[in-house]
């Protein structure tokens, strides 16, 4: 797992509140317009592919959307942080070990994210931290906890 | 005569049956009107934000214009406008709007780290705010004040839907009463028992929905939301008891 620069991608405003990426020669579609990290996933990781940490470019109201794919940039999983009236800073992005990393972006507390190695069953709106939104599934291919 | 005395019982119960069922429509109706008030007022709410920090971004600009402000002080005006508007909005926003609200402390940014990001926005990765000339940092300033005049689209949808969904039920809510104070057979006192229960409902709902954000603390969405449900439930079912 590692940080892509940002020269290294191309990142260009797609529908209202979304971004078309391209990288490696594979093209796709994240939710988010300001790239604020991008990540590869490697051999050593659960997975092979890309996440994607987008905010809204709304600096008084930003909410960070976190885009799981696999290595051809098709979707395979999405969360949303943030709150009505409430604004976060990505800040300190660190790899923590094969598919983990944490990162700052608001309630004072660090974010913790486990890329799983395959979907597991989930209930929706159970199980995250308080202020993460995720489409109706009921599945994951990553965790977010801010216990440790 | 026998069978007359078989029967009897069974209407009293069939009655008593009836007339619990009815109470607890009634209760329900008096819950969903207050769920669908909740939604509309928090709807409201987010409308009048959306416009008081774009006037309030326009009127900074404007101001710019017409040689009223230079764009520094234009930036920190907007700045500090927006961090009050935000205050404001959620003083009127319900109780169970405010506990979604303050479910997260912010982390928001400094006027400097505002400047830095525009600056790399704006002018590239290697941009640096000191060595820009008077004019670029102008526009970094100008679009600070222009972000101050937006809110987040997904979350304006989201409320717009809310409040669209709030209004669709209070108008059902509405209708429906209109409907049971038309066919009752004493139609005064029907609407007397209809407007107590609905009206018990709804300001429970917002009275225990305020009174469960002082006991379960800032930032409890869950707990202000099951305190304004069972509040709401209780004043609809004692207003049912006495009208």
């Amino acid at each position: 797992m590692r940080f892509l620069d940002h020269r290294q991608l191309g990142v260009a405003p797609a529908t209202a509140g979304s971004s078309a990426i391209a990288v490696d020669g594979h093209s796709g579609r994240v939710e988010g317009v300001v790239l604020e990290a991008a990540v590869v996933l490697e051999a050593e990781d659960p997975i092979q592919g890309w996440l994607f940490f987008m905010t809204d470019d709304v600096p008084y109201e930003d909410m960070l959307t976190i885009t799981l794919t696999d290595a051809g940039l098709r979707p395979l999983d999405r969360a949303r942080i943030g709150a009505p009236y409430v604004t976060g800073t990505f800040r300190a992005p660190r790899i923590d070990g094969p598919g983990r990393l944490s990162f700052d972006f608001i309630d004072e507390r660090r974010w913790h994210l486990a890329v799983l190695a395959r979907p597991t069953l989930a209930l929706p709106f159970v199980g995250d931290p308080r202020g993460v939104h995720r489409p109706l599934r009921l599945h994951r291919h990553f965790t977010l906890d801010t216990s440790g | 005569m026998a069978s007359t005395l078989a029967v009897a019982p069974g209407t009293t119960d069939q009655n008593a049956a009836r007339s619990e069922f009815d109470r607890t429509v009634e209760i329900l109706r008096a819950d969903v009107a207050a769920a669908a008030s909740h939604m509309t007022l928090d709807g409201a709410a987010r409308a009048t934000y959306d416009r008081l920090i774009r006037g309030f971004s326009e009127q900074t600009r404007l101001e710019v214009e017409r040689g009223g402000l230079t764009w520094t002080e234009a930036a920190d005006r907007a700045h500090r406008l927006r961090n009050m508007a935000l205050d404001a909005i959620r003083g009127r926003s319900t109780a169970v709007g405010r506990a979604f609200a303050e479910q997260l402390k912010a982390q928001g940014r400094s006027l400097n780290e505002l400047i830095a990001r525009k600056t790399l926005q704006l002018f590239g990765a290697d941009a640096d705010f000191g060595r820009l000339s008077p004019a670029q940092r102008d526009r970094v300033f100008a679009a600070i004040v222009e972000a101050a005049g937006k809110s987040n689209p997904r979350v304006t949808a989201m409320m717009r839907g809310l409040s669209v969904a709030g209004r669709a039920l209070l108008v059902v809510s509405i209708a429906v009463t209109v409907y049971t104070v038309a066919t009752a057979k004493d139609p005064a006192a029907a609407a007397r028992h209809e407007g107590a229960v609905l009206g018990a409902g709804i300001a429970g709902s917002m009275a225990s929905g305020a009174l469960a954000g002082l006991a379960c603390g800032p930032g409890a969405p869950v707990c202000v939301t099951i305190g304004a449900f069972v509040g709401g439930t209780l004043a609809a079912f004692g207003a049912s008891m006495v009208f």
